[in-house]
Order: C-alpha cells, then structure tokens, then sequence
C-alpha cells in the first residue's frame, strides 16, 4: 500500500505578534509543522509500523530552509521518501491551487491507495483542501477523522461533526483529513533524527506537475480584535464582593 | 439576477446566509433537510430539496454540483462550520472554484467578489479578492436572519447518486441545552481538575437557564464530554458565555467570538482570555463558582 | 551509519558549533546534540560579536552570517532617577564593511548559521534533544552520553552546556555556581522598525550602538544594563548578580520593567511592540570560575562551560573566546587521535593551548575585576554623585555654584571619605 501524506509550514499563531498599525509580524512568527498534519503523517507511519503501508511519501509546497525541516523532520518520523514541491512563497497560493499541485503529484507518482492530510492548517485553518483534492482526483472524501482506521483495503474514520458522531467507511483510494485528536504524533528517537539528516529531498515545481496555480489576492490583512470592555474584577481576596460585583454588572447588561 | 446558491442544512443558517446572498444576486436555496427546504423556499426564488438518506459529503456535493451547472451559478455561500467546509471544499475542486473560508462580509464589485475574512486563529481580518467564480464559507453571526418571506419560491425535489462511502451517524447525546442554539453557555476549560467538578459547571449552566460545554481538551483527550467549543468543534454565539479555568488559545476563542457578553474566570492574570473578555474576574475559580452559584439561588429566590 | 560517533558534542551554542566545525573541518563527523528547539535557541544574548574571531576563521562571513548591524557607537552611561551621564565614542572616519570590529546579532541567528557552516563540513546538529548524564566506561573514561534517555557512544565527548553545568558537576569538575559570581540576565526585545531605530539613535543605514548602563534603572543592584541596536529591533537588557537579586527580592521582570521605563532608555524603545522577553542565568566570575582541568579522560570543556567569559566592565565577551575555545578542543582531539589515545594526559594538550590563547592572556589580565565590580559603591553611590555634581556644573543662575563643594557635600552625605575612594582607585588600577 503506498500513502501520500501532504504537511504545510504554518505560522505558530499563539506567538504571532502585530505591529502598533495591526500589520502582522509574520517574519518574526515561528514556523512549524501543522499540528493536524503531524497527526495525519503519524497514521501513515503507524500503517508502515503494522506492515499495511511499505511507502509514506511526505509532500510540502515551499522552498525555504524551514520546508526542507519539515521533510527531515517527516523522515525522522518514518517516512520514507520527501518531496517539496518549489514555491517561492506559497502562502500566497490560494486553496485550490495548492490542491491542484497536491493531486497533480498524486496522479503522476501514483496510483496511492491513502492520500492523508491534517483537517486544517493552524493558521489558515480552512479545511478546504483535503475535499478539493478528493474532487479533483475523483476519490471518496473522509473528512475530519479522530479515528483512522484501515482494513482490508478499506478505510474507516471516526469523525465529530456539529450534529454527533459520524463513522464513515470507503474503499480505497481515498482522501483522508485527520484531526490533531486522532493521536499523539511520535517523537522521533535521536538515531533516527541523525538518519534523516543523510536523507534526500526530491524537488519537483507546480510546472512539472502540469499544475495550473494562481496567487490569492490579498488586498490587507491586519490584526483583528472583537471589542471587548476588558474590566478586570480582582476576587484574589474578597471573593463575595467580586461576585455580587459580577452579577450587578450583568444584570446591567442584560444577559441575566 | 444571477443566482446565488446557498447550502444550509439548518433553519438559522439558511436566513443567515440568505441575508448574504441577496446582496448579491437571487438567492437559490440547496439542501437536504425537508423541514429546512419546506421553511425556506418561501424565502428563496427557488429550493432544490435532495433527497439523501445519510450526509456522503460526496454525494450531496455531486448533487449540489449539478444544481451549479444547471443554474449557471458562480457564487456559493455556505455554513463556515466543518460540514460546510467539506461540501465547499468538495464542490469548489470539482467546479474550479476558488474557496474563502470564515467570512464575515461578501461584496459584489465590478471585479468579482471582495471579502472580509479571519485568518490568524481569528487573530487578523483579511480582505481578498476572490474573483468571480468562488465558495464562500460565512461565519456564524456575521449576517443577521432575514425573518420575512420575500417570495414565492418553487421547491425542487432531486435525487442524490448514491455515494461509494458508508455511513453511520449517531446524533450528539445533548445532556441539557444544546449550546449552539443557548442563549446562556457557561465553558469549562483545563483549570477543572476532575470530572466530578463538572457538577458544578452543569449547576451553574441550569440556574443561568442555559447550556455547558468544555474546551478541546477536556473532551478530546479526558472524554468528559461529546463535544467541544473550538473552531474544530461547536462555534457559539450566545448573549453570554462565561470561560471557567480556560487559558484562551486562539482554537476555542475563535468559537466563541460572536458571544455578546464573554466573562472569564481564571486565576492567571495573563491568561489571553482576558484580553477576550468583557468581565475578567482574577481568581480561584473553586473559590469564585460555588460563590456565584449561591449569589444566583439567592437571588433566583428574591 | 555506525552505532558510535567520533565525537559527540553536547551543547548547540557557539562553544559547540564551531568545535564541530573544526572538527569536520578536520574530517571527523561530530554529532552536536542541543536541548533548544533550533541552536542557541535557549541562548539569551545581549547581542555583540567581536570581528577579529570570525575573519580569522569564517573567510566570507561578512556576506553571508546573520549580521543585524555593525556597531559604530560606543556609549557608556551612568544613569540617576531623572538624569544621566554618558559617554559617547564615535568612529567618524567612514568605515568599510571589513573594518567594523563588532557587529550585533541574535545569538539563536548566528548559531543557526554556524551549525549550518558546521553541516556543510560534515558535522550533523541534532536540536530538542536534551542530555541527561554522561556515561563512564570501566576504567572511568568518557564513552557516551545519554539524551532523551538514549545512549549514544563517542570516542570523544566536547561538554559545550553553557552555564548549565550539569555534566561537569556529575564529573566532578565543577562545584555548584557561586552565588557571588552568578547573575542573572533578562532581555527584552523591542520591535521599532528599521528606520525609525536610525532616526532615534542618529543612525545610517545598517549601523549600530551598543549602549552600556550603569546605575539609575538598577539602582543601588550590582549589575550593569545594557541597549543594543538590531535591524529593525533594540534589545535591551540587564545583568544582575544573583545574590543582589536574592537580597532585594525583586523579580528580573520588576528589572526588565524599570529598565525599560527609565528616562535614559524608554525615550529609545517608547511605541515599540514588546516581542520577547526572557531570563537566563550566567556566570561572571573571570579567572575564578575556569575550570582548573577543562578536560579529563575521554571529554573536554569549551566556551563558557569551561569559563571562558570575560565581563571587562566595558564589553562582555564570550562568543569570540568560544569560538577560539572550539577551535583548540578540535585541535587538542585531533591529536589525541591521531596518537589512538583518549587519556587525560594526552588531551591535557587542550589546557596548554588556551593558556597560550587569547582566552587566558585576557581573562589572566581581567582576573582582579569580577571582585572590583562587586564594590557597591559603584552601583550605589558613584552615579548619584556623578549626576550632582554634573548637575550643578551644568546649572547655571544668580547662585554662585562651585562644584568642589557639592562633590564635597555629595561623597559626604553618601559616607564615602577620601580613604574610601583611595581605596576603590587603587583596586580600580589592578582590575580595569
């Protein structure tokens, strides 16, 4: 069985900081591995671990130092071949153009019987590209998986959507997005980090894929507070007085 | 009028996003829940009603592509919550489309669409151009329900292809008030050491006359609870939501943002939910809910 | 790949990288192993790096290292609670690129380029991994050491732990830090933007200040601050003996705080975004706290493991002794080698080698002054009298104002007698 799994460098947003004007310090914000795409390379690996997968190829869009990190890191992991995908700055690819690169990759490396990738980017969170790429390959979606399971060429999820639980089940080929509940990615042991220092990354481009891409347009992008009054009420000490201070001041407003 | 297609499974989000589809052309209604689809169509210029025995994303999204095609369609509103990110994502790859996730306001310009959107965890507002063929996922709150019945709509019944994947669905056990649809929700986070304490998040909920729920965490690796206030999980918009014990990271702040009152009860002073909340109360949150629960049963019997 | 190493080098901050380099350099494949996230990571640094180092080893390294800007301003302030004296040096002749002899960095940058100079050579940077112990053959040789509870064996082991001597107390070659000669460094970064930080500082393109404080915002605490200028950032920061900060019980965040807020420097870094803040601890102890045996059977100690760091009250050095450190262990392993040998004999060569370096000759001439700069008095008092009796030479009116007097008056009313400061100058000449 041969799975492709697809990891995006995100922006750690709980560090991202804005300038006085709101413009986004994003030079200054670390960059790592989605959290949900971690999750999403360790179902993969664990496959390989239960001898259901022999190949995990790990896909990235981007050219910096920091994507080459990420495919180390995915070979520390367990993965067995690493592609980034040259893009001199692919945040500014919009959703369908990064699925279109992704399942142009699929198609030409293919056939794979798993595509995974996490639910949502940390910092863009739209969760549109695991559906896209399930579209434009023309393979069942399972999407939101907390659960992964596979089995006789077949693959179950378990997925938490607003209304309940759902178990969806299809035969492979398909597209699987899995959520960072799915499971607690590995940390690698130090051998197999010094081992995937030795091992090469394939580079391909959206041109070579036949990928058609376009850039999104964004116009600004600025810091976004929702307004709020922010009053403190100190109940460290007196802790009656703090309640009854919070009850008159909802009551003011109306919500109790 | 071009239309504009909008995909809601529920009653709220069909007027919502009905309120945003009229600005932009003549609003189409697509779903796959009768009630919704009989409710509505007196809204909407026309209703395409599929007939679907169980939500296959892919099926429901072949079916939602040929009412596109059949329409001539080039603007999609949908639900920015998990399942209508599924059905937007899947349509937009099969009909070329671009898709705009949490939106909170679509215009129509000479150059196609103009969008306001969250980015960042909802730490940032994006304007995008999103040219003129796109799937816009709105954000709960962002449009207000539109409550007359403007037409006379015709409602179209269609059958969705049967699907390759199988499902089975097991509906959210509800203990109480469903906090998506509460006006009232009190959040446990983290700063609850154990389940048993619950108790008392669940007693404060009752008295409040609303609905508990508890952050990711707390559900997803402890399994107190189904389900979870977060941009994964529940999106809330209630007149007030009191965060017990929750640090505030962006994941559960950005489901909660369309609360109109948010209190925090936390004793680390530089928690971010204060930076998020109207009343910011510092402090041992064993100490202050059993106060608050008394102070209200006090005052329930005034 | 073999299951033993050539040399394992714990510890990813200057000391350590450039060991790994000169090894590699030397055709060895060192394996560094760094517990922060990325190298130098966990390294908080005030920001300067002396020239001389690099362009005696790092051919190129004007191009291509994370340089933020090339200091050409020297000031030394003595700072009181509404005003402050400062001298000021200046280079005005126009400088080329290859004649600044101290530039500005982030340590994490500039650790992140020198593992990767490092890599290119061979060495591998193996960073989140922390170690935990050092593993001792049977005829008590250094064999290995275990990290995030894996051993990994090595015919050399370079110890490259910073401050945090873990190794060298578990070998024994090292007590716990002296109270005395242990400080405490906090830095904030302030982000202000590139054109904005010339025009506050009457800066040109990519040059820098490196700005020393003393007295005012830490006042009466022996410590010094200190203000460097980055690209589009000034760090600022303080270093404060861990003894002072135990006696006044005050939080290094209280410190970074009145920092930040005194007069001298908050007109600098005002409407700046406060990006990081963060404390680590150090050692200032000079002559006193290097290791008498930097090197045992099977291991060395480099950079400021070792304690190779030298606070001369006007510039704080380490980068550049660490580098130098690094590059005489690689020497020192490398003839160990090729002899076949790993006792501490035949690597004492290492001791040798820094005695005749540029490390020893300094900290040697330096060694006085780590026991000078523990005189309160110049914490204390020095900068009050300093700012009264500047200010009434600089105060003119229909008083009659001599200064004489007031400093008179001044030493007088902070106790200090003519024996006193008799007493301070005679240190002062053997320690400055």
């Amino acid at each position: 069985m041969r799975v492709l799994v697809a990891v995006k460098l995100t922006y750690d947003i709980n560090q991202l900081k804005f300038e006085k004007d709101g413009t986004p310090l994003l030079d200054a914000c670390p960059r790592v591995m989605g959290e949900a795409d971690k999750c999403a390379l360790e179902e993969a690996v664990k496959l390989k671990d239960a001898g259901k997968a022999e190949e995990v190829t790990v896909l990235t869009i981007g050219s910096s130092k920091e994507h080459q990190r990420i495919l180390k890191d995915a070979y520390a992991m367990g993965a067995t071949k690493a592609v980034m995908v040259k893009v001199d700055d692919p945040d500014s690819l919009s959703a369908l153009s990064v699925a279109r690169i992704i399942s142009s990759y699929a198609e030409k490396t293919g056939p794979y019987d798993l595509i995974l990738l996490g639910s949502g980017a940390g910092d863009t969170h739209s969760s549109v590209v695991g559906p896209m790429v399930a579209s434009l390959l023309g393979v069942p979606l399972l999407a939101n998986a907390d659960r992964v399971s596979v089995e006789n060429g077949s693959v179950t999820i378990v997925s938490t959507l607003e209304d309940g639980q759902y178990k969806f089940t299809s035969k492979m080929p398909a597209v699987v997005t899995v959520t960072s509940e799915a499971n607690e990615p590995r940390i690698p042991t130090i051998r197999d980090i010094l081992r995937s220092k030795k091992k090469p990354i394939d580079e391909t481009t959206p041109e070579e894929l036949g990928a058609h891409v376009s850039k999104i347009n964004i116009e600004s992008i600025i810091k976004y507070e929702v307004p709020r009054k922010r009053v403190k009420i100190d109940a460290t000490d007196n802790v009656e007085e703090a309640v009854e201070k919070l009850i008159k001041a909802l009551e003011e407003e109306g919500v109790i | 009028m071009a239309p504009v297609i909008v995909y809601s499974e529920e009653e709220s989000w069909g007027k919502q996003l009905l309120t945003a589809a009229k600005g932009l052309g003549d609003p189409v209604l697509f779903t796959f829940n009768r009630n919704v689809a009989e409710k509505l169509s007196g809204m909407y210029t026309r209703t395409y009603y599929v007939k679907t025995d169980s939500f296959d994303p892919v099926a429901i999204s072949g079916a939602l592509r040929d009412v596109v095609n059949k329409e001539s369609a080039t603007i999609l509103l949908f639900p920015c919550t998990n399942k209508g990110r599924m059905i937007a994502g899947l349509t937009s790859g099969a009909l070329g489309f671009e898709a705009i996730t949490d939106a909170v306001s679509v215009v129509k310009t000479g150059e196609g669409l103009e969008v306001e959107k969250l980015t960042f965890g909802g730490n940032a507002m994006a304007k995008v151009k999103a040219g003129d063929k796109a799937s816009v996922c709105i954000v709960s709150g962002s449009y207000k329900e539109t409550e007359e019945a403007g037409s006379t709509g015709e409602l179209v019944e269609i059958e969705a292809k049967a699907g390759s994947v199988e499902v089975e669905y097991s509906p959210r056990k509800m203990e109480g008030v469903d906090p998506t649809k509460a006006d009232v929700v009190v959040g446990a986070g983290r700063g609850v050491k154990k389940k048993e304490d619950l108790e008392m998040i669940k007693e404060l909920a009752s008295l409040l006359g609303g609905a508990w729920s508890v952050t990711r965490p707390l559900a997803a690796d402890y399994g107190w609870a189904d389900s979870w206030i977060g941009i994964s999980g529940l999106v809330i918009s209630p007149k007030l939501y009191i965060a017990i014990g929750i640090s505030g990271q962006p994941h559960h702040t950005m489901g909660v943002r369309g609360a109109k009152i948010i209190v925090a009860i936390n004793n680390d002073e530089s928690a971010p939910i204060f930076e998020e909340a109207d009343y910011g109360v510092i402090g041992d949150l064993y100490k202050v809910v059993p106060v608050l629960i008394k102070k209200l049963k006090e005052r329930k019997q005034q | 790949m073999s299951e033993k190493f050539d040399v394992v080098v714990v510890g990813g901050g200057p000391a350590g990288l450039s060991t790994a380099y000169f090894l590699a350099e030397k055709g060895f494949e060192p394996v560094v192993i760094e517990r922060g996230p990325e190298p130098g990571s966990k390294n908080v640094f005030g920001g300067r790096i002396y020239s001389y180092v690099l362009d005696k080893y790092f051919p190129g390294w004007r191009k291509e290292a994370p340089i933020e800007r090339w200091v050409r301003k020297e000031r030394m302030s003595i700072t009181c609670e509404s005003d402050s004296v400062t001298l000021d040096y200046v280079k005005h002749k126009p400088l080329k690129e290859d004649e600044y002899d101290s530039f500005t960095a982030f340590l994490s940058k500039f650790t992140g380029w020198l593992s990767e100079k490092a890599e290119e050579k061979g060495a591998m940077v193996l960073p989140g991994s922390r170690v935990e112990d050092i593993v001792l053959n049977d005829q008590g040789y250094a064999s290995g050491v275990v990290a995030d509870g894996e051993k990994i064996e090595a015919d050399y082991i370079v110890i490259a732990e910073g401050v945090n001597t873990l190794l060298s107390e578990k070998l024994g070659i090292r007590s716990k830090p002296r109270l005395e000669t242990t400080a405490l460094g906090v830095k904030e970064v302030i982000r202000l933007g590139k054109e904005e930080i010339n025009k506050r500082f009457g800066l040109e393109d990519w040059e820098g200040v490196a700005h020393f404080f003393i007295g005012g915002p830490l006042k009466g605490i022996a410590g010094g601050g200190f203000l460097y200028t980055m690209g589009e950032y000034v760090t600022i920061g303080a270093v404060v003996r861990l003894s002072e900060v135990n006696r006044k019980e005050i939080t290094m965040k209280d410190i970074a705080e009145q920092l930040r807020l005194h007069p001298a420097i908050y007109r600098y870094v005002k409407d700046g975004v406060l990006m990081e803040y963060s404390a680590h601890l150090t050692r200032e102890g000079g002559l006193l706290d290097v290791l008498e045996k930097p090197y045992g059977p099977g291991y060395l100690v480099v950079g400021d493991a070792a304690g190779f760091i030298l606070n001369t009250g006007f510039t704080i050095r380490g980068v550049d002794l660490a580098i130098e450190s690094g590059r005489l262990a690689a020497e020192a392993i490398s003839k160990a080698h090729e002899e076949g040998k790993r006792d501490a004999e035949t690597l004492s060569v290492y001791k040798r080698l820094v005695e005749e370096s540029v490390i020893y000759r300094n900290l040697r001439e330096y060694r006085n002054l780590p026991k000078f700069l523990e005189n309160e008095v110049l914490y204390r008092d020095l900068p009050d009298i300093a700012c009264e009796v500047l200010g009434t030479a600089y105060t003119t009116d229909e008083e009659v104002r001599r200064i004489y007097p007031v400093l008179m008056n001044s030493l007088k009313s902070h106790g200090l007698g003519w024996i006193t400061l008799f007493k301070l100058f005679l240190e002062a000449r053997r320690s400055i």
